[in-house]
């Protein structure tokens, strides 16, 4: 029995699910680097480290030349009122002049700047994420709802990006900022620098008390807003659901009830805002009257040339500027740091199927497929997630039976290279469950799934997207053109002749469809391929399936909603099509049963029959009971 | 100013709100303006002091009491903007919470035809995250509006008891922002628009790729999605960078009308106080009050950037409450008395999907009589489940009529249709919970017993045994922790329990085996059968052998309709079918 590698250990995403160079992105931190740090805005900046240096450094001139342009103009008009003629005027002018220049072109420059690098850092962090998602998914995605994750992707990408792009800014100004500025006021006079520096400390020490409760409000508030998306967007899927059973007035009160749930966390946070905003109106205010008090105290004792009362008061007023910017934003820190904490449970999740193997099938035509004592469990994580003392109580009360029996067990097949193999079973007896494990969508607990005699485990991404293709029990088709559908199937750059695309078409019986739409294969297909009848998206999806090549081929019910006809046609056109490929075809009606040269019976996870028709109809009760009421129904219908 | 009309029908309910916010706005730039003056008169009574230098230490004691005003009215400015930020938010709350009352109530007015059209991601984006950029919006950058029309106004009004020239000159200063506004209002609009356009199509973009993201995973195409992913948000970002440079334009007149408005006036000042025009006292107060004319605007500046989102957002509001419905009741539909079980009729019905070339059904008649079961059939695209939708009017037909118990459904109530009928739909859509939540939630007046019984004839105790925790194991968001059958199952006992006199089911038995299939079917027809009129769309013989009346449908048109036993032996198009599944068998040597 081999084991699989290193399975549950989080490794960076596997080579072909990122690529740095095509998507622009870079690699995430490495794992467990927290993202609100100095490692992470590193990380996050990448090449656009020195374009960020820029925009401090703008931040700091902007600053500076407003504080200057005011205080040389209080000089000015302190001179004029002790006396001095209006030709001295001139200097100060031309140089509050010069600084009001600089800093409209500084404020300008930075603006701009600040916007390229934050739309650098989003693309990025989106980059990780997307990256992440696919490392993880699906098993990773279970417990998490795809609201959820969306609003992950999309809002919280962006607070993180106001974190890395703006905060930072902010803060690295606010360190050379205010000290340049308390400078510029010692020359000035030394004592109203030190009156005016507490006041400095008030500005920074609010929003520090108050960070544990702005932590506390904004992760309940994203929390709350990520439960709003989910419920909103199973509310636009189950449209029919929910006016069919008449229970529009209770969807819309959960809405109405996540959303007042909101508002009290809104107002609640608002009552801490509000003292970071009382705090940030007044604390210029504050320094320009300490520094009048000190000020004009030193005025009178001599110590402190009159004219420069007013300079000193504007410029103790300027001095709290980038602590201002700063409060500004930090004000939403709480909302940032819940933001940063869902990125990084998706950046850090273990990786459930580790895709970073390197080993490739051989070359040739065919591939056969093997489970070797293979055993699976799904695992139970939407249970545990909602296991309260509460739920656990209601359990007990109702609960069957609850088998603890794995979904597969055991399982031993050999489906050689070029076999055309059924799958049979009841309902909820593990077919979709195999599919998944030869389709590599999760790994076996036990034993080993084999392409061509080679373990999944270890085959590259690649290889195993071209050794074995699924056409799933679901099929999902993405809201974009039939064309773009289909050439998600193919790895190629360049894109091939329509011609390909036809013969895909023609072989899974949808050409003649495509040909009657009114833009053909450049018709847009709705969400889920939802301007489709059920068996039109079926073929579809097996066309794109035909068109990506794999070289062995599992498609689970994928006819079933196609009438006998056209099941058939389908089932001709695969066998006429050109390609040798291993097909392994799971299926209920008898009809697609018999196109199989063998059939496996699955029975509660265990493989209880194996052979033609005939012979199970002989030998496994199982097979019996699946295909009885079938044949019956033709037997009891009247003939021609 | 952005101002948009769709959020101003629901502002005026948060009005007291507002006009308190607005209030205090006023109330803490007249505490800043207060300030001003104090400060002001501190230090003209330091300079005067040290000019006449005479007694410094009694003067500098006359410079403590407006010291001491200056302290107080800051501290209470603080006060003011807290509670301002209060007022602020509760009026956003208030509108959010109407906004999002009503979007929610629309979608389901929408009606079920819109929803499969539209995308739930973009829907998300315009509940979620749009309502939420009204916030900043509603709450600051409206109220800021007119604390910035009246208190530079007033303070010009001020300034030019002092002096007439330097009052100009800030006036000229704080106008320009307004007309920079107007300016570029135009320009906004538009690109206000494109970007909320682009911002619904990247997040419905998002929102479709973690959907598809197994299928992306097996044919190997995440990094292709990826990239098409980045592309699209390059759109976004192109879109919002020409927001930008619309919005920054005006940000830079703004910046540095303010920055030289307050400068040009400070050495205008001194210039007439070195000229002997300007009192001591009154040149400073042109200092300190020229910086609180354009503080207003520099918080409206600050609020405009976050307002700006919440515009754009309001207009993808606007344009989904002003979608119509689908199907809409009319004003005077009326209950009508149908019997138990009804009849249906269908009657000369065309209906051509929008954009579709050719029409889904032509003149399709056909008849349900009470309390049967009617079996509908047909190659995968024939229209059976563009029937289904008909029937249970998620859409109107283009010509043609269908009917129950001879009232034309579009006179009726919506509601007493919905109540009247439960469909088991092609593609299963269950909603996160349990299984047993799942099954309640069609009637929750049911006794268990009642429940029980559907669970039963839809066979959900069997696949309940095999569940970690039974009827309570949740089936996961859209019922993706259950297998196919399981589904079908679960959603099968979901309709029975509903108990409506019409059970509609399309293709509602195609993921079952045959055993559970026999089973569901026996209890379909079982007792209470002819309590319901039912409708089966199917593709398996099984399925439909025993129904009443089948009705073949090709291409859009009924080709055959009647007893199955009857149309069998007429050979036309269901016995031929009939015969291609006994070739299919035979070939195989399954019927001997
Ligand atoms: N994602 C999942 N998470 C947890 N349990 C699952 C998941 N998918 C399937 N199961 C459970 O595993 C068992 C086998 O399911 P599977 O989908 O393999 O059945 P199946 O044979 O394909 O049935 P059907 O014919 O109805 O499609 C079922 O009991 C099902 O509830
Ligand atoms: N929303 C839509 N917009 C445009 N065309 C549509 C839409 N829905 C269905 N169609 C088209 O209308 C035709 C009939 O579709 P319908 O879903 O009624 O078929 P069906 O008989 O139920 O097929 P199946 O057995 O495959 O489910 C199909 O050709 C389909 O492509
Ligand atoms: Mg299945
Ligand atoms: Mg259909």
């Amino acid at each position: 029995m081999s084991h699989p590698p290193a399975t549950g250990v989080s490794h960076p995403p596997a080579t072909g699910v990122s690529n740095p160079s095509a998507t622009g992105a870079s690699n995430p931190p490495a794992t467990g680097t927290p993202l609100l740090s100095f490692d992470g805005l590193r990380v996050a900046l990448g090449p656009s480290q020195p374009l960020f240096a820029v925009c401090v450094l703008l931040n700091l001139v902007s600053a500076v030349a407003g504080a200057a342009a005011a205080a040389l103009g209080a000089w000015a008009v302190s001179r004029a009122i002790l006396g001095a003629p209006a030709d001295d005027l001139w200097l100060p002018a031309v140089l509050v002049a010069g600084c009001v220049v600089v800093r409209t072109i500084a404020v300008w420059l930075e603006a701009w700047l600040s916007h390229a690098v934050s739309f650098q850092m989003m693309a990025r962090v989106r980059g990780w994420i997307f990256a992440s998602l696919a490392r993880i998914a699906p098993a990773g995605l279970a417990r998490r709802r795809a609201g959820d994750v969306a609003t992950t992707t999309l809002t919280d990408s962006e607070a993180l990006e106001i974190f890395y792009a703006h905060t930072s800014i902010y803060i690295a100004s606010s360190v050379v900022t205010t000290p340049v500025l308390l400078a510029g006021l010692a020359v000035i006079d030394p004592a109203v620098a030190v009156a005016v520096a507490p006041v400095l400390v008030l500005a920074c020490v609010a929003p520090l008390l108050l960070r544990r409760a702005a932590i506390r409000h904004g992760q309940a508030i994203r929390e709350t807003l990520a439960e709003l998306g989910a419920e909103v967007t199973e509310n636009v899927g189950a449209v029919r659901e929910i006016v069919g059973y008449g229970l529009t007035a209770r969807r819309e009160e959960r809405i109405r009830h996540l959303d007042e749930k909101l508002g009290r966390l809104q107002v609640a946070n608002t009552r801490r805002a509000g003292l970071e905003t009382g705090v940030a109106g007044v604390v210029a205010t504050l320094g320009v009257v300490v520094a009048g008090a000190v000020g004009g105290w030193k005025v009178g004792d001599g110590s402190l040339a009159p004219e420069l009362l007013a300079p000193a008061m504007t410029l103790a007023g300027y001095a709290p500027s980038a602590l201002l910017q700063l409060i500004g934003v930090s004000r939403h820190s709480g909302t940032t740091r819940q933001a940063a904490e869902r990125i990084a449970a998706l950046l850090y999740a273990p990786t459930p199927v580790d895709r970073s193997g390197t080993g490739t099938v051989p070359d040739g035509d065919t591939v056969g497929l093997a489970a070797e004592r293979v055993s699976f469990t799904w695992p139970r994580a939407a249970n545990a997630m909602r296991d309260d003392a509460q739920d656990a109580a209601q359990a007990d009360t109702h609960a069957g039976p609850g088998p603890d029996a794995p979904t597969l067990q055991e399982i031993d097949l050999r489906i050689d290279a070029g076999e055309n193999v059924a799958i049979a079973g009841r309902s909820g007896a593990g077919k979709s469950t195999f599919a998944a494990l030869l389709a590599r969508l999760a790994d076996p607990d036990d034993g080993a799934v084999l392409a061509a005699d080679v373990d999944l485990r270890e085959l590259s991404a690649e290889s195993m997207a071209a050794a074995v293709g699924l056409v799933p029990q679901d099929v999902f088709l993405f809201h974009d053109t039939i064309r773009s559908n289909l050439l998600l199937a193919l790895t190629d750059e360049t894109p091939p002749e329509d011609e390909t695309l036809w013969r895909a078409l023609e072989t899974a019986q949808i050409d003649s469809l495509v040909r009657s739409l009114p833009a053909g294969l450049d018709t847009v297909v709705g969400e889920r391929g939802a301007t489709l009848s059920g068996g039109e998206r079926q073929r579809l999806a097996l066309a794109r399936a035909i068109l990506s090549g794999t070289r062995a081929l599992v498609l689970d019910e994928t006819v079933s909603q196609l009438d006998v006809a056209n099941e058939r046609g389908v089932r001709d056109a695969l066998a006429a099509d050109t390609s040798e490929r291993t097909t392994v075809v799971i299926a209920h009606r008898l009809s697609t049963l018999l196109g199989a040269e063998r059939i496996v019976v699955l029975d509660r996870g265990r493989v209880v029959g194996d052979g033609t028709h005939d012979q199970l109809l002989d030998s496994c009760a199982t097979y019996r009971d699946l295909v009885e009421p079938q044949l019956a129904a033709l037997r009891s219908s009247p003939r021609m | 100013m952005l101002i948009n009309r769709t959020v101003l029908r629901f502002v005026t309910s948060a009005r007291g709100h507002l006009a308190l916010t607005v209030l205090l706005g006023l109330a803490a730039s007249a505490a800043a303006v207060g300030t001003a003056f104090a400060l002001a008169e501190v230090v003209a009574r330091v300079l005067s002091a040290s000019a006449a230098g005479s007694d410094a230490g009694r003067e500098l004691g006359d410079a403590l009491a407006p010291l001491a005003v200056a302290a107080a009215l800051t501290l209470t400015r603080a006060g003011l903007l807290w509670w301002r930020d209060q007022c602020a938010v509760r009026a956003a709350i208030d509108v959010k919470h109407r906004v999002r009352a009503r979007l929610v109530r629309h979608l389901f007015a929408l009606g079920p035809a819109h929803a499969r059209r539209t995308r739930s991601g973009g829907v998300q984006a315009t509940l979620v995250d749009g309502v939420e950029h009204l916030q900043a919006y509603v709450g600051f950058y409206l109220p800021q509006v007119v604390v910035s029309l009246v208190v530079p106004a007033t303070l010009v009004g001020i300034l030019a008891t002092r002096d007439v020239a330097v009052a100009v000159l800030v006036a000229v200063g704080v106008l320009s922002v307004p007309i920079a506004q107007r300016l570029w209002k135009r320009l906004l609009g538009e690109r206000a628009d494109v970007h909320w356009k682009a911002f619904e199509s990247y997040a419905a973009r998002i929102a479709d790729t973690l959907a598809g993201i197994v299928t992306l995973i097996s044919l190997g195409a995440t990094r292709r999605a990826g990239q098409r992913l980045a592309e699209q948000a390059e759109q976004l970002r192109a879109a919002t960078s020409a927001n930008l440079r619309a919005s920054l334009g005006v940000y830079i007149v703004t910046a540095t009308a303010m920055s030289a408005g307050t400068a040009g006036a400070t050495v205008l000042a001194a210039v007439h106080a070195a000229q002997g025009s300007l009192r001591p006292s009154d040149v400073l107060l042109v200092l300190f009050l020229a910086a609180e004319c354009f503080r207003p605007l520099q918080d409206l500046q600050t609020y405009w950037h976050e307002g700006f989102y919440g515009l754009s957002a309001a207009r993808g509001i606007a344009q989904l409450l002003d979608t119509p419905p689908v199907v809409a009741e009319r004003p005077d539909a009326a209950p009508a008395s149908l019997r138990t079980p009804p009849a249906l009729s269908v009657d000369d019905v065309t209906y051509r999907y929008p954009g579709a070339t050719q029409p889904a059904l032509r003149e399709v008649s056909l008849q349900i009589p009470a309390g049967s079961t009617v079996a509908v059939v047909g190659p995968s695209g024939a229209g059976k489940s563009t029937l289904v939708q008909l029937l249970l009017r998620d859409l109107d037909p283009d010509s043609g009529t269908v009917a129950i118990d001879g009232h034309d459904l579009r006179d009726l109530p919506l509601n007493q249709l919905r109540r009247t009928t439960a469909l088991v739909a092609q593609d299963v859509v269950l909603l996160d919970g349990s299984v047993w939540d799942n099954i309640r939630l069609a009637a929750p007046d049911a006794d268990d017993a009642q429940i029980m019984a559907a669970v039963r004839a839809a066979r959900v105790d069997e696949l309940a045994d095999s569940l970690p925790n039974g009827l309570d194991t949740p089936v996961g968001e859209r019922g993706g922790t259950l297998s196919g059958g399981q589904r079908q199952r679960v959603a099968l006992a979901r309709a029975l329990v509903a108990r409506a006199p019409v059970l509609v089911l399309d293709e509602a038995t195609s993921a079952l085996d045959a055993e559970n299939e026999a089973l569901v079917t026996e209890a379909l027809h079982g007792p209470g059968a002819d309590a319901r009129t039912t409708i089966v769309v199917a593709h398996r013989l099984s399925t439909v052998a025993r129904s009443d009346l089948i009705v073949v449908l090709d291409a859009g048109r009924v080709v055959e309709a009647g007893p199955p036993a009857e149309l069998a032996r007429m050979g036309g198009a269901w016995a031929r079918m009939l015969q291609i599944q006994r070739a299919s068998l035979q070939t195989a040597g399954a019927v001997r």
